[in-house]
């Protein structure tokens, strides 16, 4: 009787091979999996050639002097340096905290409370659930035109309304107190995003919970307090990563409707980073901003995971 | 069928179908990246087979696109051995050419505004044109008017070539000044008395501007009168410097008016009509600066007004009569396929051995750089038709105009010195503290 007894790690012959390794698959697969990656290859390319490369490019660009038209050369860490001695840095830092701290929990509060409002069981929800989502499908440029107007401290009609109230009303973009506020409350306009998920969110919570609840004695709030929150803690979460993320990339709406002005109140970070890379031609510093911004957005966001352990329910 | 297939080799209609699936998008592909390379040229079918093809990017749209593409056609007509093709790059023009310098396939020319060509000049990103100016073109560069010429001049060498210039006047609403109790025929003559004059015209109620006087455009509008030099041996020097700062105070003295509600009533107001009109054009302003454009759009918007223009008034102790001067200057990338020919297009387009030179100039409603232009019975005739033309030529030939000179944070110096008007303007600075805080800023600037 002999008895084949197989090295760890190998495999004995005659049995088929695992899934998924490229040493040991039929001639079939291997054409699947060729053709596969020729489907997607497009996509790989665009990845690699766009993404990754730029990626890691900006990194060494970092560390150098570089002007797109020249060869870089390496200054160490000066661009880094640099940046801590330069006041517009730490004065985009600070508008753009200012706008994610205020902007993130708004928007979400504001989002959660639509998506309740859009879940209860009424005539023509179809239309409201339409209504809120359709500014989201407006391009972010045709909708900051719109609301320059909007905000027109002689013209606009938000003036006007407050006029007729009595109120005199503020210089909204024009204002260095005003301007910050002006493109948060804007960004409530674009909420319709975040409203989908929460409205998903919350029609995945059983009926049975608040039929209990409610069997119990339990009001509305709490209802909402001890059910809804708990359950739709995770996509909370979800909603508040990428809401920060989005806000410290914010750019579109600062560079349409203000340029950074007045007196650079909305000079944001990326927008100060574009006008380092593009007006002046610092690709190098830009380079530097952009890996601060990625070292304070993974920071944001470990932190926030860590803090969901105390408040995210995942059932 | 299977039988027959196997005897004549077809292959299977399945693998067809899934090899052209992998096929054709991969070919497309390819085709898209060839063109994108370059190996397919577009326009290489149009005009002689043997004429060198020259790539002219502009950042010009709408009827100024159309008065380039005219320009190249009239030049394409007369030069048969050249031909010009126009590409207008609207959006971010300055980083599409870089790119495509970097990628070593610029356009032969480039139509660019004045501050960037520093930064362009020092990163050797174009070239310089003075090599450019012997034998026919030996007086191309002396001849030039040398506020123009300064405009594109970067250490000594003449990098942007002037082609049509701006000059600059005080324009007045006499409907404006009647109504606030002015004479309309006695314009004010020096700084302080349009200060006076113009504070008479304001109309703000309930936080809301309803109509200006005057308004400071910008620092290096009112430099000239001022006598301002922005540079001393080749650097910013913005502290220590009297008449920067007599330039800053007067315009912090309009700080009184509310900063972001006349900001917004006349950025709201140019924006109107696609960006070509301002406050004053409608109705809403009674003095503003500007070029001999605001004739065309005055009689477009505004046909009933009475209006005047006159020289930049002078603080005391200013020039008079100066204007700052500013412009489109023609470039030549480095890495340009045809430079000398592309000089040629360049020195045609501003008026040397175009006789032709004065309709553009004059459908654009500018000044000419290559001062012989001016003679010409096309341009002399459009002087005439509005005889305050005469006035716009006149402060464009003044010595002691003043032009932003280069340098190789141009670009920064531009936006810090906006940011330093908008401080006083908005009360957040005094002029001390925006001057010294701007050339904090520039010293910071790298090249």
């Amino acid at each position: 009787m002999s008895v084949s007894i197989a090295a760890k790690g190998e495999k004995e012959p005659g049995r088929p091979a695992a899934p998924g390794l490229p040493g040991r698959m039929s001639r079939l697969e291997r054409r699947n999996l060729r053709n596969g990656l020729l489907f997607i290859s497009p996509w790989i390319v665009g990845f690699l050639a766009f993404t990754a490369y730029p990626f890691i490019a900006s990194l060494f660009f970092s560390f150098t002097k570089y002007n797109i038209v020249s060869s870089p050369s390496l200054i160490g860490l000066s661009n880094y340096i640099n940046l801590f001695h330069d006041p517009l840095f730490w004065k985009s830092i600070y508008n753009t905290f200012y706008y994610t701290v205020i902007e993130v929990p708004l928007s979400t509060v504001v989002a959660i409370a639509i998506a309740l409002l859009l879940n209860l069981k009424i005539r023509g929800q179809a239309i409201y659930r339409t209504i809120f989502y359709l500014p989201s499908i407006v391009p972010a440029v045709a909708s900051s035109v719109l609301w320059v107007w909007l905000f027109d401290p002689s013209f606009g009609v938000i003036n006007d309304v407050l006029a007729q109230l009595g109120i005199k009303g503020p210089g909204w973009l024009f204002s260095t107190l005003w301007s910050k506020p002006t493109l948060i409350l804007m960004g409530l306009w674009g909420i319709g995003g975040p409203i989908v998920i929460y409205l998903a969110g919350l029609q995945g919570i059983p009926n049975e919970l608040y039929e209990a609840a409610a069997v119990d004695g339990a009001s509305a709030w709490r209802r909402i307090r001890r059910i809804t929150i708990p359950l739709l803690s995770p996509v909370i979460l979800f909603n508040v990563i990428l809401g920060v993320i989005s806000s410290f990339q914010y750019f579109t709406q600062a560079y349409v409707m203000t340029s950074g002005g007045p007196d650079n109140s909305t000079e944001f970070y990326s927008l100060y980073l574009y006008d380092q890379a593009f007006e002046y031609l610092h690709m190098g510093y830009a380079s530097a901003m952009a890996w601060i911004l990625f070292v304070i957005i993974l920071v944001i966001t470990l932190v926030l995971f860590k803090l969901s352990k105390r408040w995210v329910f995942y059932g | 069928m299977n039988a027959l297939r196997t005897v004549m080799k077809w292959p299977n209609p399945g693998r067809i179908r899934l090899r052209l699936a992998v096929l054709v998008p991969a070919a497309l592909a390819m085709t898209v990246m060839l063109a994108a390379c370059g190996a397919i040229s577009p326009g290489s079918s149009s005009g002689s087979a043997s004429a060198v093809h020259l790539e002219y990017w502009t950042m010009w749209t709408g009827r100024w696109l159309a008065l380039i593409q005219q320009e190249a056609t009239d030049f394409n007509e007369t030069h048969p051995g050249i031909q010009v093709s126009v590409l207008s790059v609207p959006q971010n023009g300055d980083q599409k050419l870089l790119t495509a310098i970097a990628a070593g396939q610029p356009p032969d020319i480039f139509t660019e505004w004045n501050p960037t060509i520093g930064t362009f000049a020092q990163n050797n990103a174009i070239i310089p044109l003075n090599q450019f100016a012997t034998g026919q073109y030996k007086n191309a560069i002396s001849d030039l008017n040398p506020s123009a010429a300064a405009g594109g001049t970067y250490k000594g060498k003449l990098y942007g070539y002037p082609i049509s210039m701006n000059s600059y006047l005080l324009y007045y609403n006499k409907d404006l000044m009647k109504a606030a109790g002015l004479n309309p025929n006695d314009p004010p003559e020096t700084l302080a008395q349009l200060t006076a004059d113009q504070a008479k015209e304001w109309n703000i109620s309930g936080g809301r501007v309803q109509q200006m006087g005057f308004y400071p455009p910008s620092f290096s509008m009112l430099a000239g009168a001022f006598n301002v030099h922005v540079m001393k041996s080749g650097n910013y020097q913005l502290t220590n410097n009297p008449q920067a700062l007599a330039e800053m105070k007067f315009i912090q003295s309009y700080s009184k008016y509310p900063y972001s509600a006349v900001n917004g009533f006349s950025e709201a107001l140019d924006s109107v009509g696609g960006g070509s009109s301002d406050a004053f054009d409608v109705g809403k302003q009674g003095f503003t600066i500007g070029g001999p454009w605001e004739i065309t759009q005055i009689e477009s918007l505004d046909p009933a007004m009475h209006w005047g223009a006159i020289p930049i008034p002078a603080p005391a102790g200013g020039n008079s009569d100066v204007t700052m001067v500013n412009g489109n200057y023609d470039i030549i990338p480095k890495g340009a396929a045809h430079p000398e020919q592309a000089w040629t297009f360049v020195a045609w387009m501003a008026g040397i051995n175009n006789a032709k030179a004065s309709q553009f100039l004059t459908t654009g409603g500018w000044m000419p750089a290559v001062p012989s232009v001016a003679e010409q019975p096309g341009y002399q005739q459009w002087l005439n038709q509005v005889p305050v033309r005469h006035e716009f030529l006149q402060a464009f030939n003044n010595p002691k105009d003043y032009t932003d000179p280069l340098a190789c944070n141009g670009e920064q110096y531009s936006t810090d010195m906006g940011n330093a008007v908008e401080a006083v303007l908005s009360n957040t600075m005094n002029a001390e503290q925006a001057l010294a805080s701007l050339q904090s800023n520039i010293d910071k600037a790298t090249c």
